[in-house]
């Protein structure tokens, strides 16, 4: 049985089932979380709870030289479902087959495992996914496929932007009531799965860090491809999701000189510019040509031959309610024929703090794990259930913009 | 199948995602022909390409595909900055020079 040693150095046996991916759920903790506050008292020299649970079980990646003077190997995936993966010599952990089946090590397998890739996905602060998630404003959580957006209506009369103040006279009732309504809106979560299925050879022949591994490398391509995906359904709008494209300003209505597909640093800070008082552009997204061509833009201060000799009278202005126009993170994407989203020629721009909404469907992760304990499956499916959102709806598209060089 | 203007010519977007033409304000859909004006956006687009008419008869596609591969290259070309038409007048003006100076390098016959 699966156990774990306290600060006194007492083995406590604990009886492990598919029911704790419930009540870590319930907790709102991941599963190595809840066993961990579950079963506080285990020495923290020997590892935390879950650490010392699965060790018990042989789900470790053991390491090479003097970190592993037994020589022992990594217990393989066959081991592991099969239940012989322990380090108890003489017997295997089949014996504790509970409700309804599985075995400890079974049980643990899918949260050892989760856990082992987030461990070996090293944080890398440049890939897209870490970018996109720097432009989500909200993360919510749902436990199920359905949820209600809340929008709030900000352009109604009396509303956040049309309500004004007035003076009163004495005793005189109050002639400007701001109104805060709001407007629900149905959203449905689509659940997207990925199976992972393993040939008996494979399942011999692999341990926990190999199968984790080749599973880091898929999940780090599929949410690659997931941001590009959000991307295109935020700003080209989407008719799963009934929602519509964010409309677009030209370059050459900013600035009549921006033509022939050039743009110049008056369009440039003018879009920038636009509804200054209501966002604050933060990121820009494009693919790298139309990077270069605001990198390159025509008019760009830049510094000019200055003749020492001369005495000069230089009085400056400064601009100083300029918040608009700096800091702006540009997140570069592939070009269109290269698989990316973003159209050449055009730049989709947010402001992070306040344009996306992001809602993850939790249910959808526990059910896939659930059935694979139970069932003693040999396919072992990630389900996953995530969109994103516009955080105002469709009432107010503020805070989201496209520029087109033209 | 799309039809978003009578006058105008078939066009297919080959990328992956929808691209909005905010000129004609529809999007063309991945995969999807469809007859649209050819507008400032679509002309800048290098993955939305001439397509063939879907409702021709069979053995009309193949000229229409050499005419919209044609007209793909003509668009690669003009997107790319090649003026066709201004390199096919040099291109002439320079074999009329070459046989000009042949002509001249020929040493005459006495």
């Amino acid at each position: 049985m699966a156990f774990f040693i306290d600060e006194a150095g007492t083995k406590h046996e604990v009886q492990l089932d598919a029911s704790m991916y419930k009540l870590a759920k319930d907790a709102n903790q991941t599963v190595p979380q809840y066993l961990n506050k579950t079963y506080a008292s285990a020495d923290k020299k020997l590892g935390g709870a879950f650490q010392q649970l699965c060790a018990s079980e042989g789900l470790i990646a053991v390491k090479n030289g003097v970190d592993n003077p037994f020589g022992l190997r990594s217990a393989s995936v066959a081991d592991i479902l099969d239940g012989k993966s322990g380090f108890s010599a003489a017997t295997s952990n089949v014996e504790q087959r509970g409700t309804p089946f599985g075995t400890a090590s079974r049980t643990l397998f899918p949260a050892a495992l989760i856990q082992y890739i987030e461990a070996q996905v090293s944080v890398d602060r440049v890939t897209d996914t870490v970018m996109f998630n720097d432009m989500v404003a909200q993360q919510l959580s749902v436990a199920s496929d359905v949820f209600e957006q809340p929008i709030v209506n900000y352009n109604n009369t009396n509303g956040a932007q049309q309500a004004k103040h007035q003076r009163i006279a004495q005793l005189a009732p109050v002639p400007t009531v701001l109104a805060i309504t709001t407007t629900d809106k149905f959203r449905r979560l689509p659940v997207y799965g990925m199976g992972i299925e393993m040939s008996a050879q494979a399942m011999k022949a692999s341990t926990i860090d190999t199968l984790a591994f080749t599973i880091k490398r898929y999940l780090e391509v599929e949410k690659d491809q997931r941001v590009y995906n959000f991307l295109a359904s935020l700003f080209s709008g989407d008719n799963d999701m009934v929602i519509g494209a964010i409309s677009a300003v030209t370059s050459t209505s900013l600035d009549a000189a921006a033509t022939g597909g050039v743009l110049t640093h008056k369009a440039w800070v003018k879009f920038l510019a636009r509804n200054r008082k209501r966002r604050r552009i933060t990121h820009c997204i494009c693919d790298i040509d139309t990077y270069l061509k605001v990198e390159g833009r025509t008019g760009r201060p830049g510094l000019s031959a200055y003749d020492p000799r001369l005495s000069i009278i230089d009085p400056q202005g400064k601009a100083s309610n300029v918040s608009f126009g700096s800091d702006v993170k540009f997140f570069l994407v592939d070009d269109a024929a290269s698989g990316g989203p973003v159209p050449a020629g055009q730049v989709w721009a947010l402001d992070a703090s306040q344009a996306i909404s992001q809602v993850t469907n939790t249910e959808a992760e526990y059910t896939a794990v659930e059935q694979f304990i139970s069932r003693r499956s040999e396919l072992m499916v990630l389900n996953w259930s995530s969109e994103v959102f516009r955080f105002f709806g469709d009432a107010d598209l503020t805070p989201f913009d496209v520029l087109t060089i033209a | 199948m799309k039809i978003m203007d009578n006058n105008g010519v078939w066009l297919i977007n080959t990328s992956q995602y929808r691209m909005f033409d905010h000129e004609q304000n529809f999007a063309f859909e991945p995969g999807e022909p469809t007859k649209a004006l050819v507008s400032a956006f679509v002309k800048q687009q290098v993955v939305i390409k001439y397509a063939i008419d879907p409702t021709l008869a069979e053995d009309e596609q193949a000229d229409a595909q050499a005419k919209a591969d044609a007209l793909n290259a003509a668009a690669d070309d003009e997107r790319n900055g090649v003026n066709t038409a201004a390199d096919a007048v040099m291109a002439e003006d320079n074999a009329a020079l070459v046989e000009e100076a042949k002509a001249i390098a020929k040493p005459k016959k006495k």
